[in-house]
This record gives structure tokens, C-alpha cells and sequence, in this order.
């Protein structure tokens, strides 16, 4: 990339420039005319100097051509012109005049497009160009790089640059020819003015910039102080807990208010400046028309220049000040994007950049090529040795464990095989291959690391597990339509990417895949490995049916409702569920949702709108349930305020009555206890009822068990669910799906369409029962793979957010089992799941992985029996490679090893436990 | 049953006894109330340590399943707090436990439990004086376990697990 501006921009845009400056000079004569027919509508028409000799009329357009002398002076008449008298003549003139406006109008607007239209290019090519770079940083640059500043320097910085890339060469073309046409018109039509005129302009060429750069240099401090103090902002918003806990809020509050009066001083001087070379620049060019006005004026009464002269100057000095500010303005501009530029650009060189991804796929790796380390030495940023010359083969295929304490080479070591450091002395390689010279498509089609912090994406939870696997090389489709081909063409135009990422990207070749139909089969299994799949097919469970079913699958789900109850009543936990009936009311629903029956499908009945919607509140009225609901609202709000007291807003004891807001509990509990100081026990204002009301419908008696609901209650619950239904004004019928035993409900979740009723409380271990039998039919049904895939869909939100912290590990140990590489090292991947689960799926993984290398951190507790190598480290030393008895066959025996470790004949992990890491201790306990 | 008469319950244990009512409705609010038909498992050797039990009424049995076959302990009743150690700890189920009567129960989810002990200081004390209690106990079966044994008998490595798969 080039670090100078203009020779970025000429490189990439040359074509699109010339054509724009073509545009230019084709403008200019247009330029030209339209400056000179005022004079002549003054001078011709109005004053009728050409009808002064006594003629009525007059020739117009009357257009010769003449040679110059030396190429033969012929002359050719190009129109003869028409003869006019004064009013049609200057009608004439005055349609010319208006047409030439058109004209120049036209021009603006053709090189403005084209000015815009070129910058959009450049600008993405140059994001794009940054992002490239970014991606092919060192992992030791990416993990010092703050993401944010790259975030804003590709979104934020760059965008004014992008508005100056049309204009770095065709402004000062396009104003400057403009500005010279004027200066030269005024020239033209008087010495003296035009020189007068144009000493002016040189003096407000050399004063003003020289006046701004002092201008620049504030608003350059400006922008690296206003960078600081988001920077620090950010900072201390993300440690606000410890600064809350330190107590030091006041401190940081002082550092921000000493940074707001630096930037506030700044800024104030830089607007002092500002008006003040506004100030002058309007004065000088103000002083012109006074000359103007004054020596024109002079002249003109002496005879020796004409009034057409004078207002045609004058109009054309108009126009002149601003092509000459706009050259100004531009050149303050240039000042400003290229030292952004540079900056930006600057800030993307790294000395070491990754080689570009080749095309070809490289020759893969043999799968049993050793890896091997010779004088293997890695030095910390800081200078800190962290492994210390090391030399070590490791034969492959295998189950590698790296032991050490933590913080010893066991952390690095992993990380410079997945090749997250490479920053490295000696060498290392895999099957001849130095491991930080190879390219990402190289390693990654052998190798894969997984850390212990996952990198989930927005996206869904398929995405999210896909992702590994898109690694196929697409070959871009043909264009099919117009737009696409534009598409195509933008794309490269600016070396974009022209493959669309919406095609299949995944590689299913090297999967042993024959297609997407194949995909989710396996991706059931990669999650069956790392004890994943129940909680997927509890996410598919709980999530929306949706209406997008085929009329196959919605009837064998209608089927299956049937079949899961009469299994249940086989395994006798038919109880365990309260199905819906029209007649009965539910008991382990909510009140709200006993009085709907039925599942909300807009926003109108959901459970926060439904006390405030008229028709539910009409109701509610009518069967004369306010005040019994408003007593249950309040005794829900009674007890929540005692037994919350002094819990956090956000603690997540609070979960089960997180419909009841901490902050909106303490805006209505003074209301409450106002209304009971005025006698008024039972008597709310209309949005405190509301309030309780809605709390009361959220109730659920063996949940919250206060003891609320009674028969009266009931009768009445049913009577309103009954006239909700037979009152339900038509237009509404789409809001919400009542309960029907014969019918799906594409709003309602999964489960509920399936169990058709609420699971009860008070049963131990009755949802995971109650799923284990479900999944049994719907398994012999076949439609377990349409539950995973609806859980598969779930959004996993933006990093993740929405999933819990072990699941989160689990999609990224998923992904790299889905992914099935010949060496997989899991670097402390599996830290988020407890010890006895941790030890579970490491041998599901070790088995699935047979036959292949697995290379894994363990503590020096931990048992490494099923290892056949094992490395130790103390501190940055290596101190064991000890191997497993050498086998007649390895591969066999680590089969049965793994199976053997994973099967149900396993005790109860040794693991976390000390004695047996330090027998000599206990030796001594004896 | 409401939460009012739980927590009333509560109270009359004695490892709660300095516990603030307030705290105890806490508990009673976060936890699900749950009943065990006589022979019911509350839960199983070596299933995941998910949540822990506090029994409010009923009777129950202890046992361990070994290599060797399986053991069962004295019979308890209602007042114990059931399952910590292993949340705790994060251990699977050390012992399988089964109603002999039907027993009531309020279960409090592993996180729940973990975050009520940060939450409330009285609450934790209570939760250690039981397991202060439960070693002294087991301390003194073993002073009279020991008592029994021949002289000369091989000593026992508290890192061997007797406990059986199931």
C-alpha cells in the first residue's frame, strides 16, 4: 500500500479521474458563456447599444468561425443568425442566459456523481485493503492490536478520506480552470479592475492559509485528545466495579474533568481562530465590490467603461471568491485527510505480515509426519523466557498430554503449535514444514487450536459450529441478472471479493460428507462427543414452532402429542404434566395464562401489555376480578420487598420473579403505601392497579406458593377465559391461538406443543424425565433431527451473549470435533466445565479422535495415564517426555485405551485430588 | 403448603436457628417444593451434583453402592441438608438417597445455592456448622470403627474410593 495519498489515489482511480477532468474542461466554454450573456442582455438588450444606430433590429447568433492567420484566416459562418427587435432580442438572450444555467447545472451535476462514485470505490477498497491487512496481522500483533481503535479506524476514520478521494484531483482542476475562466473574463473586460481584483485574491491566498495553520495544528490536538479521552472512558467504564470498589470514583472523576478542560480549551481556541479568519476573509472579500463599486463607478461616469462591463465584473467577481475559498477549503482538507492517511496506514504496517492465502490448495501434511522441536526457545514481549530451549519430537499419530503447573511452558507450548505464537526462536516444524512460515490454509487443513476462551459470532448456533468447516474454495457464479453483474463488476472494480458468502463455503469433501443433507447427521454426532446434544435438544425444545413446517412433519408432531402422553402414562409419570382443558384450570400455568387459553401471537396479549390492553382489562372488570387480582399483585409485591431487600437489581436469586423490576418496585411501593396512609387499602390509582394487576396475572400458585388462589378465584378465572374467547372482536383473532387439542400452535415453543399442558412443580427431576421420554418418541418418530435442527437455529447473539459460559465451550469443542482435524489441541478448552464433566468429555473426545493426534494441557494433578507421551514442564523447562511402552500396534491400543476410559465401567475420577499426585507425603501422613 | 409455613419449618431446624427470616423466605422463594413417594429416589450415586435438598418432613436412606455390594446407612429424618458437599465440592453424588416415607423437600438449584452462600452470611455459617457437624460425627464413627479392628490391620487411604459405579 502505498503511504503517499495522491499516489494511492492516482494508482487505483487514474481512469475514473481523467474521464471526470474530460468533464472539466468540456464544462469551461459553457463557463464562459454564461458569464458573458448578462453583459450582453445589459449592453445589447436593456440599453440597446446595437439599436442605437436607428435599426429596429438586430442580428443574433450570428456564429463565424475564423482560422487564425497562419492557417489561412478562411472564415466560415457557422449560423447566419436571426435579425430580432429589442424585446424578442432579449427574450432571446434572457432563454440563452437560462439555458447556459441548465448547462452548467448539468455539468455540476455529472462530475459530482461521478466525484461521489469514485470516492464510494476508493473507499471501499481502501476498508477492505485495512481489513485484509488486519487479517493477516501476527496473532502476537492481533492480540496487542485494540480491536476498538481498528473497529473505528476502518469505520470511522477512513470515512473522511473517502469523501476527499473524488476531489484530491478533480477540485482543484475543476476550481481552479473555473476560478482562472472568471479571473480571466474580468481581465479581459478591464485591465485595471482584473488586476485589482487579482492582487486581492493573492493576498487572501498567502494570509488565510498561513492564518490557518495555526487552525490545523488545534484541530489536530483536538482529535488525538478527543481519541485519548474516549479511550480513557472506555477504560474506566469497563473497570467501574473495581473503581466502585477502591473507591476511587471521585479520582477518576477528576482525571475526566481535567481532560474536558483540556479538550474544552482547545476547542475554544480553535473557535476564536476560526471566526477570526472568517472574519477576514469576508472582509477582503467584501473590500472588492467596494472597489468595484467605487473606482467601477468613477470609470463608468467618465465614459471609460460601460455599465454591462461593470455588472458583469461584478457578477463575475461574485462567482470568484468562492471557487478561490473552496481552493482554500481544499487545500486545508488535504492537509488534514493525508495526515490521516498516513496515519491510519501507517498504524496498519506491521514489519511482519502474513503471506497472502494462496489459491492452490498446498499438499497436505502426511497424517503421521512427527512434529519436532530443536532448540525451541520462546522470549516474552516483556523479555520473560517462557520456554527454554527445548528440543523434542512428537510422533504422530497420538494423545499428547503437556503437564505443568500454570504459567509454565505448558500454556506456551500449545500455543505455538496452534500456531498462536510465532514469534519464536530454534524451530519447530510439522513434517518438515516450519510451523510459523505455514500458511493458514496449509495449518489449518491438518491442524486446529482451541483455547479456553471461545469465539462465538453472532449468527446461530449452526453458524457458529459451520463455521469451521467453511473453508471449501467456492468458484463465484456467473451473473445471472443485471443487478448481479453490476454486483460483480463493483466488486471487482475495487478487489473485492466476488464470491458471495451466502453460497455453500463448506468443504464437505474433506468431511467424508456428501452433501448438506449429511451435515446435521453429523453434526448431532460432533455434539453427542462433547456431551452437548441433551442441552441442543433442549434449546430445540424450548424454542418457537414456527409455521414454516411441512405438512408431513406437522402431522407427525400432532401425532406425537399423543404418543409422548401414552408413553409417559407407561412410564407412570403421566401426572406429571397438567394438560390444558377448556374446563379445568391449569394450576401450574400462570393466572394469565389460564385466563387467555391460548398462546399470544403478536404483541397485543403478551404477558408485560396484557393489563394494559382495554379489551383484557374490560374483562377482567366485568368478571370482577380486579380486586382479588390487585390483592395477589400486591402480596407478590409485599414479599418480594422483603425478601429481596438488599439484593442487587441484577442478582440471580431474583430470576424467579425477575417480572417484578427492582427499579419499577421501588417507583410503586411509595405509591402503595401513600394510598394506604389515606385509608385506602383497596383503592389504587388506575397504573398502580395496572402494575399489580399484571404481577397477579404472572402467578403461579406451586411455584410462588402464597397461598392465593382459591375456588371463587378460579370460577371466575374460567368464566373470563370463556367471555375472552366469545368477545375476542374479529379483527383480533390473529393475536393469539387458543389451546386446541387438535391442532398445532406454530407461536407456542416446541415443548408446549408437544406436552400440550405445563410441566407441575413439586416433582424432582420431572423436566428431565419428562424430556428423556419425549425425546424417545419423537426419536421413533423421526423427528428428533427437526428438534436439534430448531435448536441449531437459536440465535447464539453477538460474542455469545446469549448462550451460558459451558455452552459456549461447548459449540467451540463441537466445532472442532464437527471438524475432525488430524491434530487437535485443545488449550485448557475444557476449563469451563467442572472436574467429573471436564474428565467425561475429554475421553468422549480422545475416543472420537482415535487414530489421531490430540494434543492437551493438563494440570500436575490430573491423571495422564490414557496419554501415550506425556511432556512436562517446570516453569519455562522442560523436563520429561516420557512415552507409553511402545505397542505392537499403537493405533489398536489406543482404541481400547479410550474406550476403556470413556466407558461406564469408569470409577469416579481420581482427579483433583492431591495424595495421589504426592504419595511420599502420604507415606508420611502413615 | 406456602412459603410462610416453610419458612416457619425452617426455623425450627436447628442450623438455622440464627438464620434472619428474611433470608429463610429468600430460600424458600428460590427453591421448588418437591415430594417423594415412598421407594422414590431423591437422587442417585454418582449422578451430576445439580442441586441440593433440604428436607422438611419424611424419612430417608443412605446408601452406598461398593464393589463389594451395597451398603446402607441409618435411617434420617426430616431437618438435614442434603447434596452440598458434592455441589460444593463439585463432585458427582457421593451416595444414593431414597424416600422411605414420603418425604417433602425444597430443592435449591446448584447456582442458586452457591449465590444464596455469598449472598447471606448467617446462611453460610449455617451451611458450615452442618458440615462441622456432619465431620464430627463422621469422626467419632470412625474412632469407634477403628476401635473394632484387629491389631495389625492394613490402614485405610482416604484417596480409595469404595463407592461402586451404579
Amino acid at each position: 500500500m502505498y503511504v503517499n495519498f495522491f499516489r494511492y489515489v492516482w494508482q487505483h482511480s487514474r481512469r475514473e479521474q481523467i474521464i471526470v477532468l474530460f468533464y472539466v474542461v468540456a464544462s469551461l466554454p459553457f463557463y464562459w458563456w454564461s458569464l458573458d450573456v448578462p453583459k450582453r442582455i445589459v449592453n445589447e438588450a436593456i440599453q440597446g447599444s446595437v439599436f442605437s444606430h436607428g435599426q429596429d433590429k438586430a442580428l443574433l447568433f450570428h456564429f463565424t468561425l475564423t482560422l487564425p492567420n497562419f492557417l489561412g484566416g478562411y472564415s466560415f459562418d457557422l449560423s447566419d443568425g436571426w435579425m430580432l427587435s429589442q424585446l424578442p432580442y432579449l427574450l432571446a438572450l434572457s432563454l440563452l442566459f437560462l439555458v447556459l444555467t441548465l448547462i452548467n447545472g448539468w455539468f455540476k451535476y455529472v462530475i459530482n456523481i461521478r466525484k461521489g462514485i469514485l470516492g464510494e470505490r476508493m473507499l471501499r477498497r481502501l476498508r477492505f485493503e485495512l481489513f485484509s491487512m488486519v487479517m493477516r496481522f501476527r496473532p502476537e500483533d492481533v492480540r496487542t492490536t485494540k480491536s476498538a481503535e481498528v473497529t473505528s479506524m476502518i469505520k470511522d476514520e477512513v470515512e473522511p478520506i473517502g469523501g476527499f478521494f473524488g476531489e484530491a484531483f478533480i477540485t482543484p482542476a475543476f476550481l481552479g480552470t473555473q476560478a482562472i475562466t472568471a479571473m480571466a473574463f474580468i481581465l479581459v473586460q478591464n485591465m485595471w479592475l482584473g488586476t485589482l481584483a487579482l492582487s486581492l485574491i493573492v493576498v487572501q491566498g498567502i494570509v488565510i492559509p498561513h492564518l490557518r495553520r495555526e487552525q490545523i495544528r488545534l484541530g489536530r490536538m483536538r482529535q488525538l485528545e478527543s481519541r485519548v479521552l474516549a479511550g480513557r472512558i472506555g477504560e474506566m467504564i469497563e473497570a467501574a466495579p473495581a473503581l466502585h470498589a477502591y473507591g476511587v470514583t471521585r479520582y477518576s472523576g477528576a482525571e475526566i474533568g481535567q481532560r474536558l478542560g483540556t479538550l474544552f480549551d482547545i476547542r475554544l481556541r480553535l473557535y476564536r481562530r476560526k471566526f477570526a479568519v472568517k472574519y477576514l476573509n469576508n472582509l477582503l472579500a467584501q473590500l472588492t465590490p467596494f472597489i468595484f463599486y467605487t473606482l467601477g463607478g468613477y470609470l463608468a461616469l467618465q465614459g471609460r467603461l460601460d455599465i454591462g462591463q461593470l455588472v458583469a465584473v461584478i457578477a463575475a467577481y461574485r462567482d470568484l471568491p468562492t471557487p478561490i475559498k473552496e481552493l482554500i477549503d481544499w487545500d486545508q482538507q488535504r492537509n488534514d485527510v493525508t495526515v490521516k492517511y498516513e496515519q491510519v496506514v501507517g498504524a496498519f504496517a506491521k514489519d511482519f505480515l502474513l503471506d497472502n492465502e494462496p489459491e492452490e490448495d498446498p499438499t497436505p501434511v502426511a497424517p503421521d509426519a512427527p512434529i519436532t522441536a530443536v532448540g525451541l526457545r520462546v522470549v516474552s514481549g516483556r523479555g520473560l523466557v517462557q520456554i527454554d530451549r527445548m528440543s523434542a519430537a512428537i510422533s504422530r499419530p497420538g494423545r499428547i498430554a503437556i503437564v505443568g503447573p500454570a504459567g509454565s511452558g505448558r500454556d506456551i507450548l500449545p500455543k505455538v503449535i496452534g500456531r498462536q505464537i510465532t514469534d519464536y526462536q530454534g524451530s519447530i516444524t510439522l513434517g518438515g514444514h516450519e510451523l510459523s512460515s505455514m500458511s493458514d490454509r496449509m495449518a489449518s487443513a491438518t491442524m486446529l487450536y482451541v483455547s479456553g476462551e471461545p469465539y462465538i459470532m453472532s449468527g446461530t448456533i449452526r453458524d457458529n459450529l459451520v463455521l469451521a468447516l467453511r473453508r471449501a474454495l467456492p468458484t463465484p457464479e456467473d451473473p445471472k441478472s443485471a443487478f448481479d453483474r453490476y454486483w460483480r463488476d463493483e466488486a471487482l472494480k475495487t478487489d473485492n471479493p466476488v464470491v458471495s458468502p451466502d453460497i455453500d463455503w463448506v468443504d464437505y469433501g474433506s468431511l467424508g460428507l456428501s452433501g448438506p443433507h449429511e451435515l446435521d447427521a453429523a453434526i448431532i454426532q460432533a455434539l453427542r462427543v462433547v456431551d452437548g446434544y441433551d442441552d441442543i435438544f433442549r434449546v430445540g425444545l424450548s424454542s418457537r414452532l414456527g409455521s414454516d413446517l411441512s405438512p408431513d412433519v406437522a402431522e407427525r408432531m400432532l401425532n406425537a402429542r399423543g404418543a409422548i402422553l401414552a408413553h409417559y402414562a407407561e412410564l407412570g409419570i403421566a401426572d406429571y404434566v397438567e394438560s390444558f382443558q377448556p374446563k379445568r384450570f391449569n394450576t401450574n400455568a400462570t393466572i394469565g395464562e389460564n385466563l387467555l387459553f391460548g398462546v399470544s401471537i403478536g404483541q397485543r396479549f403478551t404477558p408485560e401489555n396484557l393489563p394494559y390492553d382495554p379489551f383484557v382489562r374490560s374483562i377482567i372488570s366485568a368478571e370482577a376480578l380486579s380486586g382479588p387480582l390487585t390483592t395477589i399483585g400486591l402480596k407478590m409485591v409485599e414479599t418480594v420487598a422483603e425478601a429481596f431487600q438488599g439484593l442487587a437489581a441484577n442478582n440471580p436469586l431474583r430470576e424467579r420473579y425477575s417480572f417484578v423490576d427492582d427499579a419499577e418496585l421501588n417507583e410503586l411501593w411509595p405509591k402503595v403505601e401513600s394510598s394506604w396512609q389515606r385509608g385506602q387499602r383497596r383503592q389504587f390509582p388506575a397504573e398502580v392497579r395496572d402494575k399489580l394487576i399484571g404481577y397477579a396475572l404472572m402467578y403461579v400458585e406451586p411455584q410462588h406458593r402464597l397461598n392465593l388462589i382459591d375456588d371463587r378465584l378460579v370460577e371466575r378465572v374460567l368464566r373470563a377465559r370463556r367471555s375472552f374467547r366469545q368477545f375476542l372482536p374479529a379483527q383480533d383473532t390473529g393475536e393469539i391461538e387458543f389451546y386446541d387439542t387438535k391442532k398445532l400452535m406454530p407461536g407456542a415453543t416446541i415443548r408446549d406443543n408437544l406436552l400440550f399442558g405445563r410441566i407441575r412443580y413439586g416433582k424432582a427431576h420431572a423436566r428431565d424425565r419428562l424430556v428423556a421420554g419425549a425425546a424417545e418418541v419423537l426419536t421413533e418418530l423421526g423427528l428428533e433431527s427437526f428438534v436439534v435442527s430448531k435448536g441449531l437455529d437459536q440465535e447464539a447473539g453477538p460474542g455469545g451473549r446469549l448462550l451460558s459460559a459451558p455452552q459456549r465451550a461447548t459449540v467451540q469443542l463441537a466445532r472442532a470435533t464437527l471438524r475432525h482435524p488430524d491434530i487437535l489441541i485443545l488449550d485448557d478448552a475444557l476449563s469451563s466445565f467442572g472436574a467429573s464433566e471436564a474428565h467425561m468429555i475429554m475421553n468422549n473426545i480422545l475416543e472420537a479422535m482415535a487414530g489421531k493426534t490430540v494434543i492437551v494441557t493438563q494440570s500436575n494433578d490430573d491423571d495422564v495415564s490414557a496419554f501415550d507421551q506425556v511432556l512436562t514442564f517446570e516453569g519455562a523447562k522442560l523436563v520429561g517426555t516420557e512415552r507409553a511402552a511402545p505397542a505392537a500396534e499403537p493405533a489398536d491400543e489406543a482404541v481400547e485405551a479410550a474406550d476403556e476410559a470413556a466407558g461406564p465401567a469408569e470409577p469416579m475420577p481420581e482427579r483433583a485430588n492431591p495424595s495421589q499426585a504426592n504419595p511420599t507425603h502420604q507415606e508420611a501422613m502413615k | 403448603m406456602t412459603i410462610e409455613d416453610e419458612v416457619r419449618s425452617l426455623q425450627k431446624f436447628r442450623m438455622f436457628h440464627k438464620v434472619e427470616s428474611g433470608k429463610l423466605k429468600l430460600l424458600a422463594m428460590i427453591s421448588d417444593r418437591v415430594v417423594f413417594q415412598p421407594g422414590e429416589v431423591i437422587y442417585e450415586q454418582d449422578a451430576p451434583s445439580d442441586a441440593v435438598y433440604i428436607v422438611l418432613e419424611g424419612q430417608y436412606k443412605v446408601s452406598l453402592h461398593t464393589a463389594a455390594g451395597t451398603i446402607d446407612f441409618a435411617q434420617h429424618v426430616r431437618g438435614a441438608l442434603l447434596g452440598e458437599a458434592g455441589v460444593l465440592c463439585d463432585q458427582r453424588r457421593m451416595v444414593t438417597i431414597t424416600a422411605e416415607t414420603s418425604v417433602v423437600a425444597l430443592r435449591v438449584d446448584r447456582e442458586d445455592f452457591l449465590q444464596l452462600l455469598e449472598e447471606s452470611q448467617p446462611f453460610n455459617h449455617a451451611v458450615m456448622r452442618e458440615l462441622g457437624r456432619q465431620i464430627m460425627d463422621l469422626n467419632n464413627i470412625c474412632a469407634q470403627l477403628v476401635q473394632r479392628l484387629p491389631h495389625g490391620a492394613a490402614g485405610v487411604d482416604a484417596s480409595v474410593s469404595v463407592a461402586a459405579p451404579h
